[in-house]
């Protein structure tokens, strides 16, 4: 079991509730905060999300976090998981709903699934499907190649040549499924809506945040 | 896309409840379910979970999300829960109790704007229209108020049409319960009707494994459901899905072993 306190920012747009059940059955101690001092102090923290882009980011700058976790980010000790939308805000922009700015932590832009690429697909993608990461994630450590993960989106992130470590799934083409830098982690996926193997990469994120 | 696998649970007054042809007969509360039918480990073979709560009382909505928050507490994938949703604010305490999606029935005939409210604050894959099929003669009514009242297609086409629904959960009232098979040809049916290319989940009937199988090898078909807890609880749906992907159905893996739920290194 991992004794470990996770602050889960709630800024009025995720299912807090399952994020939270998760991280508790795992043996982990969940602090929900919508307030920039304690999570600007808090040194695990997951960014969950569901909704549209702009109105995210507007919540979270009223709510002055952004600037906290942006000061929590300095910090060495920090790690930071953001999840679905939580994962597209830790990035430059998106193009949803008339576009905005992300919180920046992580080099990419946030788009519409190439309409051409889809074919018949629908949109939003939904429902499980696989994810190819590379050898040295710490967020997949000890999870089987090709395992899969729960998805419910409709914009997306293309494939980067950036710096960070990224996982890659296939939804009519290629996007970037999960991400990893040192600090700061996202997946595109709901780990806490995809069984065992979700439950294990949380807990591998509690893990790399020590 | 993977198909699904999902299970049904049916909430009646405080009760789960088994149903056929849509008349139920009470099983027991959650307690029960867990101490008779293990539901918690059920709950870790199944793609989805869907939560109806068919009450006749309205009051027992609070009641019911109490239920799916208790229920949600040790389930870690996609719940989708409804049943007797008239407003916007009853839909937000399920979903503000761990619900992802709601499943919405009545106001596909009767209230549109609810619809459009639900899918503008939450998004349309948040939205599962919920149609109940009644065969006839010469073929398919649409029935509400458990299957007592038909209805016409022209309201359902219309909110299909508009995309504001992400998925249809489609339930044959002749089928339901009976353990004798499922009806695919509903499916067909809905295909014919609506242009919206939104993914359909069949439910009603399924008795065996291979009850589930027949409509998964229709690619039409993206998803089985199951409320039959006598013979898909248990190991019940573990062997399925093991059955299923052996017939060549493409199910999402995941191992469940008690010590997988824990991290390996301390």
């Amino acid at each position: 079991m991992i004794r470990k306190k996770a602050t889960i920012v709630d800024y009025g747009m995720g299912n807090i509730h399952s994020v939270s059940a998760a991280i508790r059955h795992l043996g982990g101690d969940v602090k929900v905060s919508s307030n920039a001092i304690e999570i600007g102090e808090a040194e695990t923290i997951i960014l969950p999300g569901v909704g549209s882009f702009p109105s995210a980011m507007r919540s979270i700058q009223s709510l002055s976090i952004g600037d906290a976790l942006q000061e929590a980010s300095q910090r060495s000790s920090t790690r930071i998981l953001g999840i679905c939308l939580g994962m597209q805000l830790l990035g430059t922009s998106s193009t949803e709903d008339g576009g905005s700015e992300g919180l920046g932590f992580l080099d990419f832009n946030v788009t519409e699934f190439g309409s051409s690429a889809l074919g018949a697909l629908p949109v939003p993608h939904i429902g499980f499907n696989s994810v190819e990461f590379k050898d040295g994630s710490a967020l997949f450590g000890d999870i089987e190649p090709e395992s899969d993960f729960y998805f419910v989106h409709s914009y997306r992130i293309a494939p980067t040549q950036g710096t960070a470590l990224e996982a890659h799934s296939l939804y009519g083409e290629k996007f970037v499924s999960a991400v990893e830098t040192e600090r700061v982690f996202g997946t595109q996926f709901h780990p806490e809506k995809s069984q065992t193997n979700g439950l294990k990469l949380l807990a591998n994120f509690l893990e790399v945040s020590r | 896309m993977k198909r699904r696998l999902i299970f049904t649970l049916l909430y009646e007054d405080g009760h789960f409840v088994l149903s056929r042809n849509f008349r139920t007969q009470k099983v027991g509360n959650l307690g029960w379910l867990q101490k008779n039918y293990d539901f918690s480990k059920v709950a870790s073979y199944l793609d989805e979970l869907v939560i109806i709560n068919v009450s006749s009382d309205p009051s027992t909505l609070d009641q019911f999300k109490e239920t799916v928050q208790a229920v949600a507490e040790g389930c870690f994938a996609p719940i989708t829960a409804g049943g007797g949703i008239c407003s916007e604010s009853d839909a937000h305490s399920l979903f503000r109790h761990g619900a992802d999606k709601v499943l919405i029935n009545r106001a596909l005939y009767e209230d549109h704007r609810l619809v459009e409210a639900l899918a503008g604050r939450y998004g349309r894959q948040a939205i599962v229209g919920s149609l109940d099929f009644k065969k006839q003669v010469d073929g398919y009514t649409l029935v509400s108020h458990r299957a007592t009242r038909p209805q016409p297609w022209g309201p359902v086409e219309q909110i299909l049409n508009s995309g504001m629904v992400g998925e249809i959960y489609a339930t044959s009232v002749l089928q339901d319960g009976t353990g004798q098979g499922m009806d695919s040809e509903i499916v067909a049916e809905l295909r014919s009707r609506i242009r919206s290319r939104v993914p359909v989940i069949l439910a009603g009937g399924a008795g065996k494994p291979e009850h589930l199988l027949e409509p998964l090898q229709n690619p039409a078909v993206s998803g089985v459901a199951t409320a039959n807890l006598l013979n898909f609880i248990g190991d019940g749906l573990k062997r399925t899905r093991q059955s299923l992907r052996a017939a060549g159905i493409d199910l999402a893996r995941w191992d469940v072993a008690e010590s997988d739920l824990k991290p390996s290194r301390s």
